[in-house]
């Protein structure tokens, strides 16, 4: 790999690649140390200034019952960005492994995961998640284990077709030769080599995970109040108070947007610096 | 690596269009009419149709079981009386006016009501019924459903004190009481009174009545299409039959968002209940429109359950009154400006007592928190269960909870659906409920109803012997000026007591195209005046 100072160069060269990393380490910072900067905590309420617009005092304008929306966007980043992390970091794990397994072995393992994931996959991501959280009960807690469930089988798919493409090369066909077994070989040469892949998939699925807690949270399904969340900020009283008050929802859903976009390009950037067809164009 | 880029560009555009959630397509500014003429003494011009938006869908139609309809099925029927409306009512007051009763006798004991029907009066002309005309045999019938035991009969507490019903002869009918009850004329005006052909139809799914307006047409969750009963029997100002519009149609619109980009873009004529500050909005940006402003009557309130083992001692429920500041909880239910509410509402100013002379209505931190420790219940953990909508409960919940923090009371939020709420509540199997109060204009509803511990309303074990001896003397005075200290002595006791955490009610407002004329107030569950509108186009 390369070193530091060679990152920040290749860094430079791309502005927007720049860009997506500077979002991703402010919403990782807001989200860390924020909540010690901001103005107000973001539970008290104020009589005095129920949906008030934005002031000097409330950069953000107030909510319905007199809570500072920026204190409450920035609360609300943790709730959002640790559920993504958290179901990522399962999903990643469950689906690089069920991936990999499926990929080197074959046969009716390979057949017996895929099936399972057709069937994952063949459900809406949302409409899965409303299923199991049905099932398991709301919270934050279950919250992480429905979305890395519906995070799995994609993730699964992708880490298999490229176990599939290592697999067949030239130094696995002779590290089986010299009769490493398969524990090794998946270990030493296989996992290595997926790496990549499987870092640019945790990372697009960040944003995947922060929307669909985001959506489950505006459904009523995720944080409940009076936590703020960005999605259950979205949803509530907020809606009614859209037409007359839309700072309440356009704050928390600029967080939504801004944290979707800021993973997604840095997963793009982490594709384009893996790629060596990519590499040698720069 | 597959991975296509256009999932992620949906994603964002999700993202986004969550935020813009509630926005409706963008409206577009309400072709203003020519500036309305002379005001008062326009002649009233007859015809045409309106568009009014409701937010929920009714349950089913049958007025004696239970429905949530009550603005629907209002206008298709009427009572034996009703209540009058007009500039000369003042809001929270009413006056019994006759209906399909063209008179009536009260005997000197005041158990024995008759009732002199309107003769001539015609069911509309709908198969099976076919037009036929309605006789006491329809009104007891009719009384009889509202009477019936079944378990969906909840509103059969509005009129138990009714013992027999006799058919006198075609247009008479006696009904004897077990004793004297004051708000029986009231309660015969409510839309639970509905007057209905006797049939086998089943009324949950057809209304047919002697309405001004009858039912054409229902396609559920979408809209109730309704035209003129041209039969009608009361007339119009204009000396014809009501009411002066050919029709009308309830659009059901579930977002209060979308609600008003429809008024605004002129889709809907009319809406009903909306809250100060948005309507406040509303006619900043279309003063053209015209708005009625009214104290609700609903009152927003947590129901505590009296068979919780927490919630058991008395000492704790006045805690949690103690605890919470109305005021700010009212305010925060109008975005900014609301009514506090004792027992009774505000609104029904005849008998509202003032919040101000009610115990446990203050908010006193330290007697709370003395209250919780005497009671010996220090770190309580309550759960209150809500549903989404409408989304004053969780405004309310969500302002409680840091107040109840303060005195060491955590308060949770569950979300449940319609139905299980209603399934929870009728088994009594929750801790704290969060609900409004069945809206009326008799105090009764809001006293025995809720109260009494053998009524079909009380479903949150509510019992106290010198409560119930009040809230029965009460029903049987019939001297106005009794009953109202009695109903004083009520609610001064239920504030005492506080089974029901009432909050409060915001300011609600009715806004209606300028060309909607002949606007009466009503309080929900009164008829509502459709009747009586015209439109000047």
């Amino acid at each position: 790999m390369r070193s530091a100072r060679t990152v920040m160069t290749w860094l430079l060269r791309r502005p927007l690649a720049l860009i997506s990393v500077a979002i991703v380490v402010g919403l990782v910072l807001a989200a860390l140390v924020g909540p010690v900067f901001v103005p107000y905590d973001p539970l008290a309420q104020d009589p005095a200034v129920q949906a008030k617009g934005p002031t000097a005092a409330h950069p953000f304008g107030t909510d319905y019952v007199g809570r500072d929306v920026l204190s409450r966007v920035v609360e609300g980043a943790r709730p959002s960005l640790a559920i993504g992390l958290a179901s990522v970091s399962l999903a990643v794990v469950a689906g690089s492994a069920l991936g990999m397994i499926s990929g080197y072995l074959g046969g009716a393992v390979d057949l017996l995961i895929q099936r399972l994931v057709d069937i994952l996959l063949t459900l809406p991501g949302l409409v899965l998640a409303l299923a199991l959280l049905a099932i398991v009960g709301a919270g934050s807690a279950t919250l992480v284990g429905v979305v890395a469930v519906v995070l799995t089988p994609g993730i699964a798919r992708v880490v298999r077709s490229a176990t599939l493409v290592v697999a067949t090369s030239g130094y696995v066909e002779s590290a089986r030769a010299v009769g490493a077994r398969d524990r090794r070989i998946l270990v030493r040469h296989i996992y290595p080599n997926v790496l990549p892949t499987i870092l640019v998939l945790a990372t697009l699925n960040i944003g995947n995970a922060i929307l669909l807690e985001a959506a489950l949270s505006f459904l009523g399904l995720g944080v409940q109040p009076p936590q703020p969340s960005w999605g259950n900020m979205l949803s509530g009283p907020a809606r009614a108070y859209f037409e007359v008050a839309p700072w309440m929802a356009l704050f928390p859903g600029l967080g939504v947007s801004l944290a979707v976009l800021g993973f997604n390009l840095v997963g793009d950037t982490l594709r384009d610096a893996f790629d060596p067809r990519l590499q040698r164009m720069t | 690596m597959g991975l296509g880029r256009r999932p992620r560009i949906v994603g964002i555009f999700i993202a986004l269009l969550m935020a813009l959630t509630a926005c409706a397509p963008a409206s577009t500014p309400t072709p203003t009419p020519s500036a309305s003429g002379s005001p008062g003494k326009t002649a009233i011009k007859r015809g045409g149709t309106v568009t009014l938006a409701f937010s929920v869908d009714p349950n089913h139609l049958d007025p004696h079981k239970g429905t949530t309809a009550q603005n629907f099925v209002s206008l298709v029927y009427d009572g034996l009386t009703e209540f009058k409306t007009g500039p000369d009512v003042a809001p929270g007051t009413h006056i019994i006016e006759p209906a399909l009763a063209e008179r009536w006798e009260i005997s000197p004991d005041g158990k024995t009501y008759t009732f002199f029907l309107r003769k001539g009066v015609k069911f509309q002309d709908v198969a099976p019924i076919n037009g036929r005309e309605m006789t006491a045999d329809d009104v007891a019938f009719s009384l009889g459903r509202m009477l019936s035991t079944d378990a969906e009969n909840i509103k059969r507490d509005l009129f138990n004190a009714i013992t027999k019903v006799d058919v006198v002869d075609t247009y008479t009918v006696k009904v004897t009481l077990s004793q004297p009850f004051a708000p029986l004329l009231a309660n015969l005006a409510t839309v639970f009174a509905s007057i209905v052909p006797k049939s086998e139809l089943n009324f949950k799914n057809v209304a047919i009545g002697t309405g001004p307006f009858l039912l054409k047409d229902i396609q559920r969750q979408t809209k109730y299409v309704y035209v003129k009963n041209p039969s009608y029997w009361k007339e119009g100002a204009d000396g014809k039959p009501l009411p002066y519009l050919d029709g009308f149609t309830q659009v059901i619109i579930a977002d209060e968002g979308t609600r008003t980009s429809a008024l605004r873009s002129g889709q809907i004529d009319f809406t009903d209940l909306l809250v100060d500050n948005l309507a406040q909005q509303i006619l900043k940006s279309n003063p053209a429109l015209v708005d009625e402003k009214f104290p609700g009557n609903f009152s927003v309130m947590v129901r505590l359950n009296a068979g919780d083992p927490a919630l058991k001692d008395v000492r704790v429920r006045q805690a949690i009154s103690l605890a919470i500041d109305r005021q700010a909880i009212a305010n925060a239910l109008g975005g900014g400006t609301g009514i506090v509410n004792g027992p009774i509402p505000t609104a029904l100013t005849d008998y509202a007592v003032p919040v101000g002379d009610l115990a446990n209505f203050k908010q006193d931190v330290t007697k709370a928190k003395q209250l919780l420790a005497d009671a010996g219940a220090s770190g309580l953990k309550l759960t209150a269960i809500l549903q989404r909508s409408p989304q004053n409960r969780q405004i309310m919940l969500e302002a409680m909870q840091p107040m109840l923090k303060a005195v060491g009371i955590d308060l949770q939020l569950q979300f449940v659906e319609p139905a299980e709420l209603a399934k929870r509540r009728l088994e009594r199997s929750y801790q704290l409920l969060a609900d409004n109060l069945t809206p009326s204009v008799e105090p009764d509803t809001y006293t025995y109803v809720e109260y009494h511990s053998k009524s079909s309303g009380n479903v949150g074990n509510y019992s106290d012997a010198a409560l119930d001896q009040l809230l029965e003397k009460q029903r049987a005075t019939v001297d106005a000026a009794q009953r109202k200290q009695i109903l004083r002595d009520i609610q001064l006791k239920l504030a005492e007591l506080q089974y029901i955490i009432t909050t409060g009610d915001p300011y609600y407002h009715s806004i209606f195209q300028p060309y909607v004329k002949g606007f009466r107030f009503s309080f929900v569950n009164q008829r509502i005046p459709m009747k009586y509108i015209w439109l000047d186009k």
